[in-house]
């Protein structure tokens, strides 16, 4: 069994506005929406991925493109080792079972007209699942740590929270192997993301899964992730292990979303010396040439205007696609290490 | 209080009493709440949803539902005391001495008008001229480019991180010595949000403007506020110096927050959740409303209602620290952290 549990080669999804034929022709060359423009990237079975960027970097959409909820334009998406790529129908169902997503809003992915029971049941009823196969309500309830009286409520007597494990054990009750959470504390309280992160940490620990963590909060994370993905218009900058990333970043955009993060301690503030980049995100209609980030960057030159950074491997498992990486890291060490704080 | 203290407040809330009345039962939502506000202050209002937060930004910008009235205390605005203005007179306060910037300015910001119009809108409000430039000057100062140009867009050609940046604007154009700041960077990236809070704090250095910051995420606040107010059951629990409050709770409620909070220190570690929920406001229990999620909880602290104690320059509601509570083993704040 090979460690690579997901492979995505040379993926791009671009959207096109609803045109004719012709138009769309055209608009291949200049108008399309490029959510996801050649993305390569390994997940490994076991292990607890996070994927960060600003919204409109395109993360949300490589998790929906990876479950085959978003169209593919190019490229191939590996499965355990079959290319899930041009599957339909039937295939594409039993693949479903074996990957599922965590909705960012649990509220709104939860019919508000049914009961809790059913809404756990519902996904052996799409997939015939024959009943030996399936874990019961009080099963599902107690693997996400919710009492058996909810099974007879309706999703807007939960809170956020509840809401969240309900989906989560939706998510479960297919035994699926691979999981994407999309933002899974957005919207709770501190405490109560606090209990889903543990439980989320359990249930990886209990059966075995990998997962995929799309947030663009650095410290949940820091918190969770042993490797990590940062993206920005539709590209990769730098993976590697969520460590080294951190401890000593190599791509610039990595620097500037860590000095941004708000620490819990005052002593960490930094004030002016944060490295934000000036302005906000370009359109992905229209991304600027070369790096895509040289339009913010402190360290552009000539060539980042012209020539794409490759990703590149600057030490073991750790790439980056910038030109200017060795310059970026040693320039910008204090600064990582402030922005880490006190280890 | 002598003249000068009372001069040097700015806002001050005193024993502040809300109570929701609804059908059944009238819904105690604050309860005994002081603290102040001096100018060129950044004074942070923190605690999870449900505590009171909004419900006190919106008794303090008198702004209550209809079904909410304020059942005891005071709110004093430079000694005026703004419970008992008139309607007209508690407008011309609003923008001109106080002003909010809400959390959402999709839904604040009218769609159909452009942002310029309604910028003059407000500016004429308050009887001055919704002069082009002044409004393009404000708008370039809280870092809107080439704002002359974009008077006539509409709220939706603008990003999120640019329509608070424009909230932002309104709410400084009639140079108000207070801004109520209701979990202004909650929505927005990191990034943004760090721009958000580096301006706020550039505008109290520049022009001495005083915020009052509310907010869920104790980040946040660690980096922009000079003081704390933590909120839990419609109760403040504690208020500390920024750093003090940081460095050492002392109230079980605010210590479990930040043991709750995710990093890389305790990467692989069990975070710190809090157990149970907070209490519904219709059925709070009878002491202390932390009671039942306290780690040091003793059956005293069943009856006995906390009091807002001072101890060292700072306040905290816990029978812990109170000599008189009855309180087995009672804490002083310099002596042992709360910790069992």
């Amino acid at each position: 069994m090979s460690d690579v549990l997901v492979d995505v080669r040379g993926l791009r999804t671009w959207f096109f506005g609803r045109r004719w034929w012709f138009e769309r022709f055209l608009e291949r060359e200049v108008g399309a929406v490029r959510a996801i423009d050649g993305v390569d990237l390994e997940i490994r079975r076991g292990e607890t991925l996070g994927l960060v960027g600003e919204s409109g970097s395109g993360k949300t959409t490589l998790g929906k493109v990876i479950l085959r909820l978003a169209p593919v334009t190019e490229g191939e998406i590996i499965f355990d080792g079959s290319d899930i790529t041009g599957l339909r129908g039937a295939g594409l169902r039993r693949l479903r079972s074996r990957m599922q997503m965590i909705f960012q809003d649990p509220h709104s992915s939860l019919s508000p007209r049914l009961r809790i029971a059913y809404l756990l049941m519902e996904p052996y009823r799409i997939n015939d699942v024959p009943r030996e196969e399936r874990y019961t309500v009080d099963e599902l309830l107690e693997m996400v740590e919710l009492s058996s009286e909810l099974a007879s409520k309706y999703p807007h007597e939960l809170s956020g929270g509840q809401a969240r494990r309900v989906g989560i054990a939706r998510a479960l009750a297919l035994r699926p192997e691979f999981l994407v959470a999309d933002e899974p504390t957005a919207g709770l309280d501190v405490s109560a993301g606090a209990k889903i992160l543990n439980l989320m940490r359990d249930l990886q620990a209990r059966l075995q899964l990998t997962y995929l963590v799309i947030t663009h909060n650095l410290s949940i994370v820091d918190y969770v992730a042993d490797r990590l993905a940062v993206m920005y218009l539709g590209k990769l900058f730098e993976v590697g292990p969520t460590d080294r990333v951190l401890d000593a970043p190599a791509h610039p955009y990595t620097h500037a979303l860590l000095s941004a993060v708000s620490e819990p301690d005052p002593r960490l503030r930094r004030g002016r010396a944060r490295l934000l980049p000036p302005g906000e995100i370009p359109s992905p209609r229209n991304p600027p040439p070369g790096c895509r980030f040289h339009t913010r960057c402190a360290f552009a030159e000539e060539r980042s205007r012209i020539e794409v950074p490759a990703l590149e491997e600057i030490e073991p498992g750790h790439l980056v696609a910038c030109h200017f990486w060795p310059k970026v890291r040693t320039e910008l060490a204090d600064s990582a290490a402030r922005a880490r704080g006190y280890r | 209080m002598t003249a000068a203290a009372e001069e040097s407040r700015l806002l001050e809330v005193e024993g502040l009493e809300v109570v929701y009345h609804t059908d059944e039962q009238p819904l105690p939502a604050l309860y005994d709440v002081t603290f102040s506000v001096r100018p060129s202050e950044i004074v942070g209002v923190v605690g999870e949803s449900g505590c009171g937060k909004s419900t006190l930004s919106a008794a303090l910008m008198g702004l209550l539902p209809p079904n909410g009235e304020v059942t005891a205390g005071r709110i004093a605005y430079r000694t005026e005391d703004v419970l008992h203005l008139r309607p007209e007179n508690f407008r011309r306060l609003r923008g001109s001495e106080l002003a909010m910037i809400f959390q959402d300015p999709l839904s604040s910001l009218n769609p159909t008008f452009s942002i310029g119009a309604q910028m003059r809108d407000v500016l004429r409000a308050h009887g001055g001229r919704g002069d082009r430039h002044r409004i393009a000057s404000i708008l370039e100062r809280v870092g809107i480019p080439d704002a002359q140009a974009r008077l006539g867009d509409y709220p939706h050609q603008f990003s999120g991180g640019m329509r608070q940046r424009i909230m932002i604007a309104m709410a400084l154009m009639l140079e108000p010595a207070l801004i109520i700041a209701d979990e202004v960077t909650s929505a927005l990236d990191v990034t943004l949000e760090a721009q958000i809070l580096e301006l706020l704090r550039e505008l109290r250095d520049e022009r001495g403007t005083a915020v009052l910051f509310i907010s869920h995420d104790l980040g946040v606040v660690a980096q922009v506020c000079d003081r704390v107010v933590v909120m839990y059951a419609g109760r403040a629990v504690e208020e500390a110096d920024v750093y003090a409050l940081f460095e050492r709770p002392l109230h079980p409620y605010t210590e479990a927050l930040l043991a709750a909070v995710p990093s890389h220190t305790r990467r692989g570690e069990q975070l710190a959740s809090i157990p149970g929920r907070v209490p519904s406001l219709s059925a709070l229990p009878p002491g202390c409303k932390f009671v039942d999620r306290c780690a040091y909880a003793q059956p005293v602290n069943r009856e006995r209602e906390p009091r807002w104690l001072e101890l060292d320059g700072r306040k905290v509601r816990c029978n812990m620290y109170d000599p008189e509570s009855g309180y087995e083993g009672v804490r002083s704040a310099d002596g042992s952290p709360a910790r069992a």
